[in-house]
């Protein structure tokens, strides 16, 4: 036979692909079949082998090739890093001895500003006349009773100022009342609110937003506060900007407290400097000394901040993912961004949620030697034992080599290129110059990042449905028939959809639909998507290209080839190539051998290589492999 | 020649062969989300389930939502270009029944004003 059948595997952080082909003996490559499995494992331990074999059974089929006929099977020798993410907020809102409480439900009663002294409702017919008084209802009472008890004590010359109600009945109890009054409902723990205190609410009429309440100097001249107390109670001013409605209690003891959180410091090391830096500076500042201080060989937190928790946890992690000592982890890159997320205001009533800025840390670490010759051993063994009687096991070689290799099959490419491999858990880089010379770079923080962003941004607190809403295209579904997609586009359905996404803004699958818990609006979510796509991505793209690139010019890059599974998203390429452009390179996602689109490089190029050392020296191919065996190991070691 | 008259107002449609008690508690659900309505009570004629009696209302409202509320305390939204009673706006008779109807009454306006609909919690 002079044929043979290989079979190149790439063994990543979350998919193993395989490719088919058959190579004669002037080394002409013809592919036959491919496939695409998830990871067993951690890449580069005995793990893999299951994914491995998998892939390998399910592209001889495709290919229709007896697994007893396969000679080769090709492995890439794995980029040992792994990466971990942490997040932290950096500042806190905390409410003590129930202050201020900014409430927005989306039925408040009446409208106006009523100042008054909260007053328990079974407490009303006491009140004596002209009194200002705000009620406090918990949600025991019916709005019925509560509209007619309102109105005997006006009848009585109670100045009934406002309302504050458990239940959803402000509308129900503002329609039933003889003189009108701003009422605010949905209030979770009345129990919460302090009777005897002065007290403002505010509604405003629908479409427009309280002005009263949210201006520091109007929340000073109803409580009669001075330049000091004023100053104090201007973060509550500021939550409270943009709602529809509000209650704001003064007792006199408490405050709300707009606090930093000591966030603590970063220790960058360096290999030639190391810095100090505070987490709470942000992410600018940050990213700017890992630029300076690189190539960085350690992070360390500040023990007792949280940054020393955050750096601790990312560490602890990888200690068990990669199975090394706690102090054989080095932090190797890091990612900062920031980011708000929506917190719960401690202290509150009624689930009032406030903006904090927090930071996200991904941190990348590489790990010691990989057992790829191990993992080799095993696959063979494991394939044999799978009919494969006559497979040899072959570490083909380097994958950053392997990925350009195979991205120069993309027609269009040329040297110098550079591949960007966009994972799930690390940025990737890879550059082969006009010399054939190639240099690679590994950053932190990719798709996994990306949805941790959405996920905490949003507030969904379910990974899973922001990594919809990541690889997604947004929907609102404006009737149980049709939905709006964000482009504008209709897109209409036969059967009516279901209740839980009717009016919801949806992220739109190709035969799901998840919609979105959140009260946010389809713009937001949408721009939450692609500034946290930017910030990883785009940032990443420079980072990586500022490392590889021939002295660090950007403009000597000629092209720019995009792989890997985030590749493949409808929007992060073109964020890119935008972000490219003024630098005169060539971007766009890689067609690996013209049809694989962004999958498969390494696979490709693993055989590839092997195709054209065949090529070079015409011998059998028994002997081929074990050269090519001899020389990928040498090249891994 | 037109006949002359008053518009039709629009409003959603109850038809109910139920207790008063949810009567009153699915008019509140309108009510607050601000929704006018109007209810027809029914004694027993031939349809009196609540899906029957809201595929009836919905077809007599001019925003063409309306609600039907069984004799036996079971609540049913209808939205009349549905084809078949819709899962989460059909509501079993039971403990509770007075939440439930309070939701069903938001759900209806709901439908009409279009926001999403609210969730019976189990």
């Amino acid at each position: 036979m002079t044929n043979v059948s290989v079979v190149g595997v790439d063994i990543g952080n979350s998919t193993t692909e395989a490719s088919v082909a058959s190579i004669d003996s002037a080394g002409t490559v013809s592919y036959r079949g491919v496939a695409l499995t998830r990871t067993t494992g951690i890449k580069g331990t005995v793990k893999n082998v299951e994914g491995v074999v998998k892939s390998v059974m399910w592209a001889l089929d495709d290919a229709g090739i007896s697994p007893a006929d396969l000679d080769v099977i090709l492995l890439n020798e794995a980029t040992p890093v792994i990466s971990g993410l942490a997040m932290e907020t950096i500042t806190e809102t905390i409410v003590t001895e129930s202050t201020m409480i900014g409430h927005n439900p989306r039925t408040p009663g009446g409208k106006g500003l009523g100042v008054g002294t909260i007053t328990d409702f079974e407490s009303l017919p006491e009140v004596g006349p002209g009194e200002p008084v705000l009620v406090l209802v918990p949600h025991i009472f019916d709005f019925d009773h509560v509209a007619q008890q309102i109105n005997t004590a006006v009848l009585r010359g109670v100045n009934v100022t406002g309302a504050i109600l458990g239940n959803d009945d402000a509308v129900l109890v503002a329609n039933r009342l003889s003189v009108p009054i701003p009422i605010i409902d949905e209030v979770g723990r009345v129990d919460a609110v302090p009777v005897g205190m002065l007290a403002a609410v505010e509604v405003a009429a629908p479409g427009q937003s309280i002005r009263t309440l949210s201006n520091a100097y109007g929340l000073a001249t109803i409580f009669g506060l001075d330049p000091e107390q004023t100053r104090v109670v201007s973060p509550v001013a500021r939550a409270l900007t943009g709602n529809r409605s509000a209650v704001v209690v003064r007792t006199p003891s408490g405050d709300v407290e707009d606090r930093t959180i000591p966030a603590g410091s970063l220790d960058l090391v360096g290999a030639k400097r190391s810095a100090v830096v505070d987490v709470s500076r942000g992410a600018v500042e940050i990213m700017a000394e890992v630029e300076r201080v690189s190539p960085l060989v350690d992070v360390h937190g500040e023990a007792g901040t949280n940054t020393g928790g955050m750096i601790s946890g990312v560490r602890q992690g990888m200690a068990e993912l990669s199975g090394h000592d706690l102090d054989d982890v080095r932090i190797q890159d890091l990612l900062a961004i920031d980011t708000h997320v929506p917190q719960e205001v401690r202290g509150g009533v009624a689930g009032e949620v406030t903006q904090e800025n927090a930071v996200a840390l991904a941190a990348m670490v590489r790990t010691k030697e990989s057992g790829m010759k191990a993992v080799a051993e095993a696959v063979e063994s494991a394939l044999r034992a799978q009919g494969a009687t006559k497979v040899t096991a072959i570490v083909g070689g380097v994958e950053a080599e392997m990925a350009v290799l195979g991205a120069l099959t993309t027609p269009g490419t040329d040297k110098p290129l550079v591949v960007l491999d966009l994972g799930g858990g690390s940025t990737d880089a890879a550059v082969r110059g006009i010399d054939d010379k190639t240099d690679a770079t590994h950053l932190a923080g990719a798709g996994d990042l990306v949805n941790k962003l959405i996920d905490a941004e949003l507030g969904l607190d379910n990974l899973e449905l922001a990594e919809e809403v990541k690889r997604c295209p947004l929907g609102k579904a404006e009737s149980f028939f049709h939905v709006r997609l964000e482009n504008g586009a209709v897109k209409f359905f036969d059967k009516p959809l279901p209740s839980t996404t009717y009016a919801r803004v949806v992220a739109l699958g190709e035969d799901s639909m998840n919609p979105i818990p959140t009260r946010h609006s389809l713009e937001r979510i949408r721009n939450v998507r692609r500034t946290a796509k930017e910030r990883v991505f785009v940032v990443n793209a420079l980072r990586a290209l500022r490392a590889v690139a021939p002295a660090g010019d950007l403009r000597r890059i000629g092209f720019v080839v995009l792989l890997g599974g985030c590749a493949l998203d409808f929007e992060i390429p073109e964020m890119i190539a935008d972000a490219l452009a003024p630098y005169g390179i060539v971007a766009g996602t890689g067609n690996v051998r013209g049809t694989e689109g962004p999958r498969n490089a390494v696979a490709s190029g693993l055989v590839a290589s092997y195709a054209a050392r065949v090529a070079a020296d015409h011998k059998p191919n028994e002997s081929a492999a074990v050269r090519i065996m001899n020389e990928g190991v040498a090249a891994g070691a | 020649m037109l006949e002359g008259g008053q518009p039709q107002k629009p409003v959603i449609s109850i038809f109910s062969c139920g207790d008063t008690a949810l009567e009153r508690e699915v008019l509140a659900g309108i009510e607050e989300e601000g929704v006018p309505s109007s209810i027809d009570r029914r004694g027993g004629e031939t349809h009196s389930d609540a899906y029957s009696l809201a595929v009836e209302a919905s077809r007599f409202s001019p925003l063409d939502v309306g609600i039907g509320i069984g004799r036996s305390g079971e609540i049913c939204v209808h939205y009349e270009k549905f084809t078949t009673a819709i899962d989460g706006l059909s509501y079993a008779a039971g403990d509770g029944n007075r939440v439930i109807a309070r939701i069903a009454g938001h759900n209806a306006a709901r439908l009409v004003i279009g926001i999403p609909l609210r969730k019976v919690r189990s």
